[in-house]
């Protein structure tokens, strides 16, 4: 079931009222239930896929832990190929063999590919990969000890609130929390509920809405103007955010129900000075997995490797950059899709990131010339527009079906304006209404924290008008008939 | 230990039951604002459905989609004392008006009803249960309707529970609409949208309709406006208006001709009549005529309507 | 190791970090101050300071502990050199 969806808050409900009842010895049995059980009611094919999956780490991770760590990079690599293997498999099936069939009965209709025509992938595949390579890489590192316990194990894999899009949870995060008690914690839950609303706020009244117009438009980009394009891919660059940070909200709340703190994924993302401070507030435990996995090896393997202080008269430092956060955006656009609209905007981020950091001596020395300190406003308000505007420009990448038309989009933007379409200016007004009150929302969270906040203010009275706010403004103004979580295929 | 965490835990669910109160109250009280913002609605596309289902006494009435809305005119069908209402609806096809039908009859019993019909609307489509939203704030005052509403999904009713939920995303239209504006009161158009533009156009298609699969909901909707316009004694007219594609027959008329002969319902065919076939500049689009093609196609059918009788 | 030395390091560290990743006009960085998680030292930086690092002590840190966290701040990153050194 999605989310958004009051099967999921039934479900939800009923799960979290069993598992307060039950002794808090076995409870982890019964999540562990919940969690298949979510699973299955996406597609009970492959939870068998899964169950092999789980089974077979578990025994992989524990004889990795047996090898001594100067020996065991080997083995590492066999169980990262195995694992790579599997994704792979999934997630390129139909780019190499499109003329395969499979016929599923009982599927459901949100999956956005035609099921009948196209293997689907496994609802968190990639999450779940990423996360049991993180697994096996601290294992092989001897940073912890492997879990003994299978239900423990499968319970750290399969926890149905972030089984669908993450937060990709590290073991050390996670696995501790499992062994421990978790009795009935008043403000953990408080806060649990207020998350998951304003998670729901996110996805029906912003992401939802934003999605109807931008669909319209770029579904039929042909016949719409380079104006109407813009505000789209403007609009789609909320809509992402909103679904996906409200996918995290309400998966990170629900979590909180239970007990359990997952790792936030999203830190007011558009408020980033550089891009370099965005990928430290947007998908975190993705930007983080790649950078301790695959960049800093990367540039550590390197930098052992390049003996000499500059090559071509540019220091080896700003090479080892270079070479690290290409590759490392190329797997992260690759993550991210099939298709070459993913690879562009993954190497978008690596031009962007290698160019700050090669010329970051030569900017700083401007900035001294100008007299113009970091901290000015008028300063940190330029370069958060300026991040926005080369993040914007990525979107149409993700957002566009296949090149070509990413590249028609922006020629037509830069070439061809006109009036906005729309078919209702409503479609507008309501989409623009939640962008701003997202925003301000934001915005006080980022630059005045202390103050004017609703639903941590001390008074009750204030709490509770919040709350009543936010559920009426969701029954107002929020779509009902069914978004689809962007985030969901991966 | 174990004590004092119940006490916790339902002290908590106190709380929780109090702000859920505190949030049903709100939302009646606010729901009833709106209801009565709503209402007063009188022009743009809500004044038109209130005016259709509280207010119009039309004797001709006529129902169906965007290709009704645009093509009826109602001045045409006016003859004597009779008058006319075209309460067409873009993006909406046969449970809408089924659940206007159904509010309309129990105020007051039209003479004639032409319902707007092209064949492949009798398959399934998601799209038209989500478009039955435009009927939510009429749901609570028109028990009639509440069946039809109730097919948009099993966990409709829960919504339900919410009165705020009925004005879902018209808030800002109610807000817009009791400010004063000069727009035309819908009284003055009788309900009919004339469109002005001529479509630029290639070559006519020819299409297959297939049999896809047939919503039965929509089956049974028909054969209930059917049977009830026997029982009322209303004269029901199914009209299938021009429309620039070539549709082939084969199923293409099999169901609806076959429902009107069992129930003895008359049924026209205008969709690929030659006089517009042969005129693209009566066309607004491959799918609506323009007024010009309105007025010519509005004529033609009021003469065969007397014919036929 | 005695205080001394230990005080020594510490400054030798925190001085290169101050040149090369802090701005004059940014807060006076301590011993304790969170340089990763709180964004004064990118991330990626760690290489370079790594290679310092190594350097200057002559040891040989394994990347696998070469972490944001054992980085996190200038005490860390020496309790992490008195581990390699001989």
């Amino acid at each position: 079931m999605l989310f958004n969806s009051i099967i999921y808050l039934l479900f939800l409900l009923f799960v979290v009222i069993t598992y307060y009842c039950f002794p808090q010895r076995i409870r982890w049995i019964w999540l562990l239930v919940a969690s298949i059980g979510y699973y299955i009611s996406f597609i009970p094919i492959f939870i068998a896929l899964l169950g092999c999956g789980v089974v077979i780490n578990f025994f992989l991770a524990i004889w990795l832990a047996g090898i001594p760590e100067k020996k065991n990079s080997g083995s590492l690599i066999l169980i990262i190929f195995l694992n790579i293997i599997l994704l792979a498999f999934f997630k390129y099936f139909n780019t190499f063999f499109p003329d395969f069939h499979i016929h599923l009965t009982g599927t459901g209709h949100f999956f956005p590919s035609d099921p009948v025509n196209k293997m689907i992938l496994p609802l968190g595949l990639s999450y779940l990969i990423f996360t049991l390579l993180s697994y096996h890489i601290e294992v092989k590192r001897k940073n912890i000890q492997p879990e003994t316990h299978i239900g423990y194990f499968s319970l750290y894999l399969l926890f149905f609130p972030r089984i669908a899009q993450g937060p990709i949870e590290r073991p050390q995060q996670l696995i501790p929390q499992l062994h421990q008690i978790h009795p009935f914690n008043y403000n953990l839950f408080s806060d649990g509920l207020k998350q998951i609303l304003w998670g729901f706020f996110k996805k029906l009244v912003v992401a939802d809405r934003l999605a109807i117009y931008v669909n319209a438009i770029y579904n039929n980009a042909e016949e719409h103007n380079g104006t109407s394009l813009l505000v789209a891919t403007f609009f789609f660059a909320f809509q992402i955010y909103a679904d996906f940070s409200g996918y995290t909200d309400i998966a990170l709340g629900s979590a909180k129900l239970f007990g359990f703190n997952l790792t936030d994924n999203f830190k007011r993302p558009y408020f980033a000075t550089s891009i370099k401070d965005f990928w430290d507030r947007w998908h975190i435990t993705l930007s983080t997995w790649l950078r301790d996995y695959i960049f800093l090896p990367i540039a550590y393997y390197l930098s052992n490797r390049l003996k000499k202080e500059s090559y071509l008269f540019v220091s080896s430092q700003k090479w080892i950059y270079l070479i690290g956060i290409m590759i490392t955006f190329t797997i992260c656009g690759i993550w991210h899709g099939v298709g070459w609209t993913y690879l562009i905007w993954g190497l978008l981020f690596g031009v962007y990131l290698s160019y700050a950091n090669w010329t970051k001596d030569l900017s700083k020395k401007i900035r001294k010339q100008l007299h113009i300190k970091k901290t000015s406003p008028y300063y940190v308000f330029y370069k958060i527009l300026l991040t926005f505007i080369l993040v914007l420009f990525t979107w149409i990448f993700f957002r566009a079906s296949s090149l070509s038309q990413a590249t028609m989009i922006i020629g037509k933007i830069f070439t061809s304006s006109g009036p906005v379409f729309f078919y209702s200016p409503y479609d507008l007004i309501y989409g623009i209404f939640g962008i701003i009150v997202l925003m301000a929302a934001e915005f006080k969270r980022e630059f005045i924290p202390e103050h004017w906040t609703i639903l941590y203010n001390r008074y009750p009275a204030v709490r509770i008008a919040g709350i009543v706010l936010i559920v009426i403004t969701i029954l107002l103004t929020g779509v009902f008939d069914g978004g689809q979580f962007i985030y969901f295929q991966f | 230990m174990i004590k004092t965490s119940s006490k916790i835990f339902f002290r908590f669910i106190g709380k929780l039951l109090l702000i859920l109160f505190i949030i049903y109250i709100f939302d009646f009280g606010i729901g009833k604002v709106l209801k009565v913002f709503y209402l007063r609605l009188e022009d743009g596309l809500y004044g038109q459905i209130t005016y259709c289902i509280e207010s119009t006494s039309a004797d001709v009435l006529i129902l169906g989609s965007s290709r009704a809305n645009h093509s009826y005119v109602p001045e045409v069908f006016e003859e004597g004392p009779y008058t006319c209402y075209n309460a067409g609806r873009d993006g909406s096809f046969v449970l809408y008006n089924y659940a206007l039908f159904k509010a309309v009859i129990t105020r007051y019993t039209p003479k004639k009803i032409i319902i707007d019909i092209s064949p492949d609307e009798l398959s399934y489509s998601a799209a038209e249960y989500e478009r039955l939203s435009l009927l939510l704030p009429y749901y609570q005052s028109h028990p009639e309707i509440r069946d039809i509403i109730d097919l948009r999904g099993p966990l409709e009713r829960v919504k339900h529970i919410s009165s705020v939920y009925f004005y879902n995303s018209l808030v800002f239209q109610v807000v817009r609409g009791t400010l004063p504006n000069g727009k035309v009161k819908v009284q003055d158009m009788k309900g009919y949208q004339p469109l002005q533009k001529k479509m630029k156009y290639d070559k006519i298609d020819t299409v297959k309709i297939d049999p896809g699969n047939t919503d039965e909901n929509k089956i049974s909707a028909l054969k209930d406006i059917i049977s009830t316009c026997h029982k009322k004694n209303i004269d029901l007219v199914f009209v299938y208006s021009p429309i620039w594609k070539i549709t082939k027959d084969g199923y293409c008329n099999q169901i609806i001709t076959k429902l009107c002969t069992e129930n003895g319902i008359k049924y026209i065919d205008m969709s690929n009549l030659p006089d517009f076939i042969n005129r693209p500049d009566y066309f607004a689009d491959i799918s609506h005529l323009n007024e010009e093609g309105a007025r010519v196609f509005s004529k033609m059918l009021k003469n065969r309507l007397k014919q036929v009788n | 190791m005695d205080e001394k030395n230990l005080i020594e390091m510490k400054d030798l560290v925190l001085n290169y970090i101050i040149k090369e990743y802090i701005d004059e006009d940014e807060e006076k960085i301590t011993y304790d101050t969170a340089l990763i998680s709180s964004g004064y030292v990118d991330s990626f930086s760690m290489v370079s300071l790594l290679v310092f690092l190594e350097n200057k002590f002559k040891i040989k840190i394994p990347s696998s502990k070469a972490t944001p966290e054992a980085f996190n701040t200038v005490n860390k990153i020496v309790d992490l050199v008195n581990q390699y050194i001989k």
